[in-house]
C-alpha cells in the first residue's frame, strides 16, 4: 500500500536522526550523511536536505547538491540517493515525484535541467525509473569489491589471492610500519603520493584545497582518516579511508614507485580492515573495480591490485538522471542564439 | 571557504584558502612591499616628502601583512581594513601577529569584518585604496573585481589618489590579467601593470605575479622608475620594479582587444579558467562542427583542465542515446519562433521521421546533426558545472584512439578493425588527431625531462621503454631486405616524449608504435618496419600506410605546437626576470625547462624529418573475412596471417612464410621465430581483449534480458488496465502518468528498444566470439 509521505526541509536539528536513517539503509551510502554535505558546502555546492516523513517519524531522505554557476545551468544531484524504500514501489514513485516537484520549483536549484539520482540498487535499473535516462557521469562507481570484514582473520587471509598473503608478509618483513592519522599537517605526505599515482596512471587528481576541505568536514566528525605507510623513516604509501555506519570506504590512495619492492599497500588495505572492524563496520569497499578485464580500462591495474585483496563484486546500477525537457529546449534555444555583445 | 595553516619546523607559515596559496612567510615581503609601498611612493612624490593625514582603505587582506606595510609608511594617520572573513581576520590576530608586527593593535587602524562593496556604498574618501583580495573561484566572487566596482572606488578615491590593485599572472591566464587592466581603465582610471618574482607562488605554478597601480592621474613607466620609497624594503627591490612593467607588443595587444568585465558581463572567471582560449562562446566556433565546439566549451571549475572537459564531453556523447528525442524535438518545435531557420527545418524532418521509426542514434548525423551537436555541448556544460563531476568514479575508463590499427579499409569501404572497430579511436569526426591544441603542463620539463623519465604533453612521467636495434637496419630472415643476420653496432634508445598511448618518440628522434609488449613499429625515412624487442634487425618492412604517416605526422605537429607555444611564453617571461636566476632557484628552472622544451622542439622536428613520408600510395584493402592484427596485418580465414609488406603482399602460418596468396604458396621460406613471436604477441593481447568484451557483453545481455522480461510484464499489465478501464484510463509510468493507452504504446517502443539492444549486443558478441575463437583457434598453432 502506497503510505503517503510529507516532505519537509530537514535543519541541522535533524541532523542525528537523519544520519541514523542514511547508515541503517544499504541502499545509501556516506554522501547523503550531514557530514558530506558539510564537505560539498565548503567546496561551494549549494546542499539543501529533504526528509519524507509520516507523521512526526523520518521515513526517507534526500540530500540534494546544486553547484551555482554564472555561465550555465547545472544538473542537482543525489549522490547515493534519495533514501527510500524502493521495495515499495507506490511510496518510492510517491516520494520521487515530490522531489522533482521541488527540485523544479525550488530557486535555490537556479534553472537546473532536472535531477540525478543514484541509489545504490543493483542493476537494470526498476520500473519506477522507466522514464529516467542513464546519466552520462556516475559520481560513484558502479562495479565495486566489498569485503566483510566481520569474519576473523583467518577467513579473511584465506579469501586473499596468494600473491597478497606473501605481499603482506614481506610488507611486514621489510619493516614498514603503518600508522593511522588525522593530522592536517600529514596531509602534505599524503597529497604527494596520491597526486604521483593518479599522474603514473593516468586518473585525474582532485587538486590539494579538496582533501583540505574534505579533512576539515570529515576529521572533526571522526568520519574519515588517512593511514600511511612509512618506512626508513618515509611515508611511501598512504591510503584515506571513511567510516560511516556498517562501511568503511577506502576512497583515495597513492604510493611512491621507488618503493614498490616493500609491498607497503597490501598492509595498508589490511590494517584498514582492522581499523574498520574496530570502527563497528561491517564491511570495506574497495570503491572501484573493473569486473571484465578490460585492459584498456582506466581502472585495469588498480583492479588487479584491488581483486588480490578478497572481497566479493557488488554491481549497482548507476546514475539515472530525470531530465526538464522544457528547459533543456530552453538552453538549447540559448545556445544557438547570437553571442551577447561583450561589454 | 576553507583555511589551511601549513607550519613548518622554521616557523615560517604557509596560508592556504580553498587549496590556493595565499602567502608564505618566507617571501610574502616580495608581494606586500610590490603591492603596497609604490602606490604610497607615488602619493608622496606627487604630495611632496611632508605628506601627512594619508588615509588608507585595505579591501582584503585580513592576514594583517599588507596593513603591516602601510603602517610603516610615513605619513600614514588612519586606514580602514575591511575584510569579510572573520576567520583570515583571527589568524592575522593570532598565528600572523608576530609576521605582519601586531598591525591590528595599531592606534589607526579600524578593522571592519564586512563586504568591501558595501562598505564602499558610504564611506569618505581615501588617499590610497589597497585591493588585496583573492584570486576569485566562483562567479560572486568576480563582483570585486569588475567595472562598477572599480568605478566605485574612484568615486571614493581622493583627485590625486592611488589604488593598488592584486591582479593575476600575466604569464599564466594572459587574458584574464588583461581583461582586469582593461576593466580597471574602462572605470575611467590610468591603470599601470608592473609584474614581480615571488618564489612561493612560482614553485605553486602560478607563474609571475603581477599588480596594477591604478588613479584618476595618469600613470607612466617612468613614475616607478623614479620611486623614491621612504622605507627600507626587506625583500623586494622598488628600484628595479619598472622592469616588471614592460611587456611584449603581443601582451600589449591583449590589452586593446580584451573584454572589460562588468556585472552583466561576467566574463573574467571564464578567462582565469580557461587560459589561452580566445574566445569563450562556444557559438561562435565553426557552427555544427561537434569537435569544434567541444573545444569551445569552456573550462567552468578551477579544478577543472581541458583534459577534463573533454573526457567529460566524450561521456555525454555517448550518454546522449538515452534522451527522449521525441519529447525534445516537441519541446523544441514548441519554440519555433525563437529557433534558427535551419534547425527548425532540421527538427521538422527529424520529427517525421521519428512519426515512422524508432531513434536510431546512428542516423542522428543524416537527420539531426545540428540537434545533437547543440544537445552534446548544453549537455557537457551542464555537466561540467559541478567540479566533482569530472572526478566521477562510475564505469568509465575506456582506452584511446590506437595508432596500430584502424588505417585499411575493407572491401566493403567499412573502416576496419578488430572486434568491431576497437582500432581507428574515432572521435565525433574521423580522425585520431584532437581538435585542440593542448597545453604544456606540470613539472616533467623542469625535473624529469632527459633524466631517465619519458614525459607526455601533459607533464606526466613515464618509465621509459628501452628500444635495442642495429644501426644498419638490415632486415631479418632475409625476406624483403637481404641481409639474413644482423650487422652494424647496437643502439639502445629509451622513449623521451609519449605522444600517444602507442605512440611514443625516442632520444634518438626515431618514432615508434607500439604493438605489444615485444612488438612494434617504426617509422622511418617513410618505411614502416615491423620490430621484435628480442632482435636487432627489422622482422619485416611493411607496407607504409600513407595515412598512418600523416595521422603521426599531425599528432607530433599539434603537440610541437604546444611545446613552440610554451617555449615563447617562457622566453618572454625570461626576458625581464631571467638576471634574477642567480637569486631564485625557480628561475634556474625556468631556464632548465626553455632548453628542454627547444631540446623537445628539435627532436619533434627531428622525429617528423626521420619518419619522413612514404612515395604515393592507397590504402591497405583488408582481404574479405580477415580481421585486422596491426597496421598491414591480418588474421585470415583458415588461420594464415597476411601480411601487407613493402615488397607484396607476404603469409605465414608461424612455420613458413611465403608469397602468392594464403592458398597458393610461392618461394616458401621458413619463417623467422621472432616474427612468429611478435605475430602471437600481438593476437595474445587481442585475446585477452576480446574475452574481456565478451564478459562485458554478456553482463549486458543479461541486464537487456532481465529488463525486457520486466518490461513484458508491464506491458501485460498496461494492457491489462486499458482492457479493463479504458484507454484513457490514467497509469503510472515511472515517474510520470499518461493514459493506458500511451502506456501501452510507450511500452511496446520500449520493447522494441530492447530488442534492438539484445540483437546488436547478440550480433557484437558472435562477431567477438568469432575472433576470438579464430585467434583461440590458430594461436597455439603459431607457438609449435
Amino acid at each position: 500500500m502506497t503510505a503517503e509521505l510529507d516532505l519537509r526541509e530537514l535543519g541541522p536539528d535533524r541532523d542525528a536522526e537523519a544520519d541514523a536513517l542514511v547508515f541503517a539503509t544499504p541502499e545509501t551510502g556516506f554522501m547523503q550523511s550531514s557530514a558530506w554535505s558539510d564537505f560539498k558546502r565548503r567546496e561551494g555546492f549549494v546542499n539543501v536536505r529533504f526528509g519524507f516523513f509520516e507523521a512526526a517519524t523520518l521515513r526517507g531522505l534526500a540530500s540534494l547538491f546544486y553547484y551555482p554557476s554564472g555561465s550555465g545551468d547545472g544538473v542537482v544531484v543525489c549522490p547515493e540517493g534519495p533514501v527510500l524504500h524502493w521495495d515499495d514501489t507506490g511510496t518510492a514513485r510517491a516520494c520521487l515525484r515530490q522531489l522533482l516537484d521541488v527540485v523544479r520549483s525550488d530557486p535555490r536549484f537556479g534553472r537546473t535541467l532536472g535531477l540525478r539520482i543514484e541509489p545504490h540498487l543493483p542493476p537494470p535499473a526498476p520500473s519506477l525509473l522507466r522514464n529516467w535516462t542513464r546519466s552520462p557521469v556516475d559520481l560513484t562507481p558502479i562495479h565495486t569489491l566489498m569485503i566483510d570484514v566481520d569474519q576473523p582473520d583467518e577467513l579473511l587471509v584465506a579469501a586473499m589471492h596468494p600473491k597478497a598473503r606473501y605481499n603482506l608478509r614481506l610488507a611486514q618483513r621489510h619493516g614498514v610500519e603503518v600508522s593511522r592519522t588525522t593530522d592536517p599537517a600529514d596531509l602534505r605526505a599524503f597529497y604527494g603520493l596520491f597526486e604521483e599515482t593518479a599522474q603514473r596512471n593516468g586518473f585525474f587528481a582532485e587538486p590539494y584545497g579538496f582533501f583540505l576541505n574534505l579533512l576539515a568536514a570529515l576529521v572533526p566528525t571522526r568520519h574519515a582518516e588517512m593511514l600511511l605507510a612509512r618506512w626508513q623513516g618515509e611515508v611511501i604509501a598512504g591510503i584515506l579511508v571513511t567510516w560511516f555506519g556498517r562501511r568503511a570506504t577506502y576512497l583515495y590512495g597513492g604510493s611512491t614507485a621507488r618503493c614498490r619492492h616493500v609491498m607497503p599497500n597490501h598492509l595498508l588495505h589490511w590494517t584498514a580492515i582492522h581499523a574498520a572492524r574496530e570502527r563497528g563496520c561491517a564491511e570495506y569497499d574497495l570503491y572501484g573495480y573493473e569486473p571484465f578485464g578490460l585492459p584498456d580500462h582506466l581502472y585495469a591495474g588498480i583492479s588487479r591490485f584491488k581483486s588480490q585483496l578478497g572481497g566479493h563484486r557488488v554491481d549497482w546500477m548507476g546514475a539515472r538522471d530525470h531530465l526538464f525537457y522544457d528547459r533543456l529546449a530552453d538552453r538549447i534555444v540559448e545556445q544557438m542564439a547570437e553571442p551577447a555583445a561583450a561589454g | 571557504m576553507s583555511l589551511h595553516v601549513e607550519r613548518r619546523r622554521d616557523g615560517g607559515l604557509a596560508l592556504y584558502i580553498d587549496g590556493d596559496l595565499q602567502l608564505d612567510t618566507a617571501d610574502e615581503a616580495v608581494y606586500h612591499e610590490s603591492l603596497v609601498l609604490p602606490a604610497l611612493s607615488l602619493l608622496r612624490v606627487r604630495r611632496g616628502e611632508s605628506a601627512t593625514g594619508i588615509r588608507v582603505l585595505i579591501c582584503g587582506g585580513g592576514d594583517g601583512l599588507a596593513l603591516r606595510e602601510v603602517l610603516r609608511f610615513p605619513g600614514v594617520t588612519h586606514v580602514d581594513l575591511v575584510d569579510y572573513d572573520p576567520d583570515v581576520v583571527a589568524l592575522g590576530c593570532t598565528d600572523l601577529a608576530p609576521f605582519n608586527l601586531g598591525a591590528f593593535s595599531d592606534a589607526r587602524v579600524t578593522i571592519h569584518i564586512a563586504d568591501a562593496w558595501q562598505f564602499t556604498e558610504s564611506c569618505d574618501l581615501y588617499d590610497v585604496i589597497v585591493c588585496d583580495l583573492t584570486v576569485p573561484r566562483r562567479p560572486e566572487e568576480t563582483r570585486v573585481f569588475t567595472r562598477e566596482w572599480y568605478t566605485r572606488l574612484s568615486s571614493v578615491l581622493s583627485p590625486d589618489g592611488l589604488l593598488a590593485i592584486n591582479g593575476f599572472s600575466p604569464r599564466k591566464t594572459p587574458e584574464a590579467f588583461w581583461c582586469l587592466h582593461r576593466t580597471v581603465r574602462a572605470a575611467g582610471l590610468s591603470a599601470l601593470p608592473y609584474r614581480v618574482c615571488i618564489p612561493s607562488f612560482r614553485a605553486h605554478g602560478y607563474g609571475a605575479w603581477a599588480f596594477l597601480l591604478a588613479g584618476r592621474q595618469s600613470i607612466r613607466q617612468t613614475d616607478l622608475r623614479n620611486l623614491r620609497c621612504p622605507v627600507t624594503t626587506a625583500q623586494a627591490d622598488l628600484g628595479r620594479l619598472w622592469r616588471g612593467a614592460r611587456f611584449s607588443r603581443g601582451e600589449r595587444r591583449l590589452a586593446t582587444t580584451a573584454p572589460v568585465n562588468t556585472l552583466g558581463y561576467s566574463i573574467l572567471l571564464p578567462m582565469l579558467l580557461n587560459p589561452g582560449a580566445r574566445s569563450l562562446d562556444a557559438s561562435a566556433a565553426t557552427i555544427y562542427d561537434v569537435d569544434a565546439l567541444l573545444g569551445a566549451v569552456p573550462i567552468l571549475h578551477p579544478y577543472h583542465t581541458r583534459e577534463m572537459v573533454e573526457a567529460l564531453a566524450e561521456q555525454v556523447a555517448g550518454a546522449v542515446r538515452a534522451i527522449d528525442v521525441r519529447k525534445l524535438v516537441q519541446a523544441l518545435l514548441r519554440r519555433a519562433a525563437d529557433l534558427p531557420r535551419e534547425l527548425f527545418a532540421e527538427l521538422l524532418r527529424l520529427r517525421d521521421y521519428l512519426r515512422d521509426h524508432s531513434p536510431d542514434f546512428s542516423h542522428m548525423q543524416s537527420w539531426g546533426y545540428r540537434l545533437f551537436a547543440a544537445l552534446v555541448i548544453v549537455m557537457t556544460v551542464a555537466n561540467a558545472i559541478a567540479p566533482d563531476n569530472a572526478f566521477g568514479k562510475g564505469g568509465s575508463g575506456i582506452g584511446h584512439a590506437s595508432f596500430s590499427r584502424g588505417f585499411s579499409a575493407s572491401p566493403s569501404g567499412v573502416r576496419g578493425g578488430f572486434g568491431g572497430g576497437r582500432g581507428g579511436g574515432e572521435s565525433f569526426g574521423s580522425s585520431h588527431v584532437s581538435g585542440s591544441t593542448p597545453h604544456v603542463s606540470g613539472s616533467a620539463f623542469r625535473s624529469g625531462y632527459g633524466h631517465g623519465y619519458a614525459s607526455d604533453i601533459y607533464g606526466y612521467q613515464y618509465r621509459p621503454r628501452v628500444f635495442i636495434f642495429s644501426s644498419s637496419r638490415h632486415y631479418y630472415g632475409g625476406r624483403g631486405g637481404g641481409h639474413s643476420s644482423s650487422s652494424g653496432t647496437r643502439e639502445e634508445h629509451k622513449t623521451l616524449f609519449v605522444a600517444d598511448d602507442d605512440l611514443l618518440v625516442l632520444d634518438n628522434g626515431d618514432v615508434v608504435i607500439t604493438l605489444s609488449d615485444t612488438a612494434y613499429m617504426l617509422a622511418n625515412e617513410g618505411r614502416l618496419d615491423l620490430y621484435s624487442v628480442n632482435s636487432l634487425d627489422p622482422l619485416l618492412p611493411l607496407y607504409p600506410e600513407p595515412a598512418l604517416f600523416q595521422t603521426v605526422s599531425q599528432e607530433i605537429h599539434q603537440q610541437q605546437t604546444a611545446v613552440r607555444n610554451e617555449t615563447a611564453a617562457r622566453r618572454d617571461w625570461l626576458s625581464w626576470v631571467g638576471w634574477t636566476s642567480a637569486l631564485f632557484p625557480a628561475v634556474k628552472d625556468d631556464w632548465t625547462e626553455v632548453r628542454n622544451l627547444e631540446d623537445l622542439d628539435r627532436r619533434l622536428t627531428s622525429a617528423v624529418v626521420s619518419a619522413g613520408q612514404p612515395s604515393k600510395g592507397t590504402a591497405t584493402v583488408a582481404p574479405p573475412g580477415s580481421t585486422e592484427l596491426f597496421v598491414g596485418g591480418f588474421l585470415l580465414p583458415g588461420g594464415t596471417v597476411g601480411i601487407h609488406a613493402a615488397n607484396g603482399w607476404q603469409f605465414t602460418d608461424g612455420k613458413s612464410l611465403w608469397t602468392g596468396s594464403a592458398e597458393q604458396r610461392q618461394g616458401v621460406a621458413p619463417c623467422p621465430p621472432e616474427l612468429a613471436q611478435v605475430i602471437r604477441s600481438v593476437m595474445l593481447k587481442l585475446q585477452k581483449e576480446l574475452a574481456a568484451d565478451i564478459r562485458s557483453l554478456a553482463n549486458d545481455a543479461s541486464q537487456l534480458q532481465t529488463d525486457r522480461a520486466s518490461l513484458q510484464r508491464d506491458l501485460a499489465e498496461y494492457q491489462r488496465l486499458e482492457s479493463s478501464y479504458g484507454s484513457g484510463y490514467e497509469v503510472d509510468y515511472g515517474t510520470s502518468t499518461m493514459s493506458a493507452s500511451s502506456a501501452v504504446s510507450r511500452t511496446q517502443t520500449d520493447i522494441a528498444d530492447n530488442q534492438r539492444e539484445i540483437e546488436a549486443n547478440t550480433i557484437e558478441r558472435a562477431k567477438t566470439a568469432a575472433d576470438l575463437e579464430k585467434i583461440n583457434l590458430y594461436l597455439p598453432g603459431l607457438t609449435k
